[in-house]
Formats: structure tokens, sequence, C-alpha cells
């Protein structure tokens, strides 16, 4: 077996060697050929898993956080019924559902949510419904072994010791902050990930590298900053860590999934 | 049980003297969780959002033990 770490939502889930992980979009999926990864393959070894998380920094209660999923999923896959039974699985707490899909797709449709402190993991399972006696118990043995482990070794960390997300680069600051006067004090690091995600890696990690988190500014959130702000000390170094939103498309739309650059002040 | 307790942001008002992120000690009953460690400082429910137990995010109902350091954040820190 193999175990996956998310080293940014902070969660673990263990697949059979043969399967293989990918990352879509801003999901994780967990297939046993990339061919199942294409809608509609139903090949013998048809079947995925997809994962995706969600930062919930205001403790939305799990139910409108579930209704606003359910809702989107069976509008796009054109669902005609759907129930909803509560979903537990070790500490976290959640809803689950069987979305019934019109008869034409042939498919099996299973999603969930499962909350744990201020992540929501969002689930769902697809294969054609002839693969069902074949790769649900597969399916259900990943899910099963889904672990919100305390610490995810692997982070590598800024020659001031903050913790950097994973294929964060290096960049000028005055190729992301255009306008300051004192680009000598800041940092700037370059990567693709989402802002939910990167605002769970911080408030995970922050305190195990010893920074001890003084201010914090969420996003999205009631300050109206336009991105999330943390405020660090470690000893007499003080920093000022914002996690930039922006849009890749250019289409001026940023959501609380967006992609975000680092910056710091190092004061 | 004594735990050490670190309060930040606006949560200092809950301790004289107190400033963001200095540790004090506080005496508790034996098999308290973090809820008591809240209403012994009597901070209201919603104030705390974020609480750290030897710097692993926990719940309010985490149990404590002596020696625990603890760290409470309000909802929104900062702006």
């Amino acid at each position: 077996m193999t175990v996956f770490r998310h080293i940014l939502w902070g969660y673990e889930l263990t697949y059979p060697d043969h399967w293989i992980h990918q990352e879509v979009q801003d999901a994780d999926a967990f297939v046993a050929t990339l061919d199942a990864l294409e809608p509609y393959y139903s090949g013998p070894d048809a079947g995925q898993l997809l994962v995706r998380g969600e930062w919930n920094w205001q403790r939305q209660l799990i139910e409108p956080v579930w209704n606003h999923h359910i809702g989107m999923l069976a509008g796009m896959m054109g669902a005609k019924q759907v129930g909803s039974a509560p979903w537990k699985l070790g500490e976290a707490v959640g809803l689950e559902a069987e979305i019934v899909l019109p008869k034409k797709d042939n498919q099996r449709l299973w999603t969930g949510i499962l909350m744990k402190d201020f992540r929501v993991l969002h689930f769902m399972v697809t294969h054609p419904k002839e693969a069902r006696d074949q790769v649900e118990p597969v399916l259900t043995k990943i899910i099963s072994s889904l672990r919100f482990p305390n610490r995810i070794l692997g982070s590598k960390a800024s020659p001031e010791g903050l913790p950097l997300p994973p294929g964060y680069k290096p960049v000028d600051p005055k190729s992301i902050l255009t306008d300051v006067s004192d680009p000598e004090n800041w940092r700037a690091y370059s990567g693709t990930s989402g802002i939910g995600a990167l605002q769970a890696f911080y408030l995970r990690e922050v305190p195990i590298h010893n920074w001890e988190m003084e201010e914090y500014a969420p996003f999205p959130g009631p300050s109206e900053l336009g991105f999330a702000r943390l405020q660090l000390r470690r000893g007499t170094l003080k920093i000022m860590l914002g996690m930039l939103p922006y849009d890749p498309l250019g289409a001026g739309t940023i959501t609380p999934s967006s992609p975000a650059n680092v910056v710091f002040k190092i004061t | 049980m004594r735990v050490t307790v670190k309060l930040f942001a606006t949560l200092v008002r809950f301790k004289d003297g107190s400033r963001a992120g200095r540790p004090f000690e506080a005496e508790l009953p034996e098999d308290s969780v973090v809820q008591g460690l809240i209403d012994y400082l009597k901070i209201p429910p919603k104030e705390t959002h974020v609480i750290f137990i030897n710097n692993i995010i926990e719940e309010a109902d985490s149990k404590l033990k002596d020696g625990d350091v603890v760290g409470m954040f309000p909802p929104v820190g900062g702006g």
C-alpha cells in the first residue's frame, strides 16, 4: 500500500500500490489507471475517487456547506434525486449521499464531506454501475484510511525559518508587490496552491516551527483585505506574512480556492 | 493540574496585565477540557476560535493534562 500525504490540507490516505494518485486542478484523484480519469471511461479498471479541500475558517456548520456542495453537484450532473445521511470517520464528521444520475449516464456517483477543525474535505466517487462490486470495496478502503496527522514531514523553510509550501519558488518581491519602497525587507515566493490550502498549511506549520501567531486576518474574511495575513513572531524576529490570491486566467475573479503567492516582510 | 496559557490578539483583555503571547499559569481540576479553561478565564464562548494545545490545533472539548501549553486566538486577529 502507498500512503499519500497532502502536506497543505494535512490529511493522509492509503491506496493500493498499483493505483495512481494524480492532481486534477484543485483536487486529488485516485485511480487504477489514468484512463479512469476520462469521463465515462468504462474499462474493467474504471472508477475514481476525487478529494478536494475547503477552508472553513468561519466554522460554518456542516449542513450549509453540504447544501452548497450537493446543490452544485446535483445541478452540474443533472441529478433527479438526492438523499443524504450523516457520516463520521474518526474525529471528522460530515454527510454523505448517493446521487441518482440520469439513466443514460450509466454511472454511479457517491459523494460525502467531512469536517475537521477548519478543514472540509469533499469526496466524490464515480464508476460505471456494473463495476460497483469490483471497485467499491477498494474505494471504501481508501476513504476509510483517512487520517489527519498532527505533523506531516517534508515542508522546507525559508532562510528565516518560515515554512514554505511545496513547489513555491523565490521570486523578486517587486514582481508581486509593485509598490513596496523597501524590497530588501521583503521575500516573495510564487506558486499555484489555493489560498485555502495555504492557510491550512500555515496554521498547522507555524506553531510547529516555533513561530507565534500574533494576528491572523483570514481570506475570505471580514477584514476586506483581499488576501490572508499572518503576523508571526519568533524571539526578536517578526514577520508579516501575506497570502495573495491571483487570477491565473485574468478574468478578474478571485475565489476562496484561487491560487496564491506568498510574500513576507521581515522586521 | 497546572497548564500554561497564552492569549493572543483581543483575548489578552481577559487576563489583567497580559500581553499577546505572554505565558501565564492556570490551575484547573484534573480531567479538565479546554472549555473548562475558557470558563475559568471568563471568556465568552464565541470569543475563542483557534485553540492550540502544545502547538497542535485542537477543539474546545479536547482534554488537558498537566504541563500542557494552551494558546487561544479570537475569530479574527487584526485586519
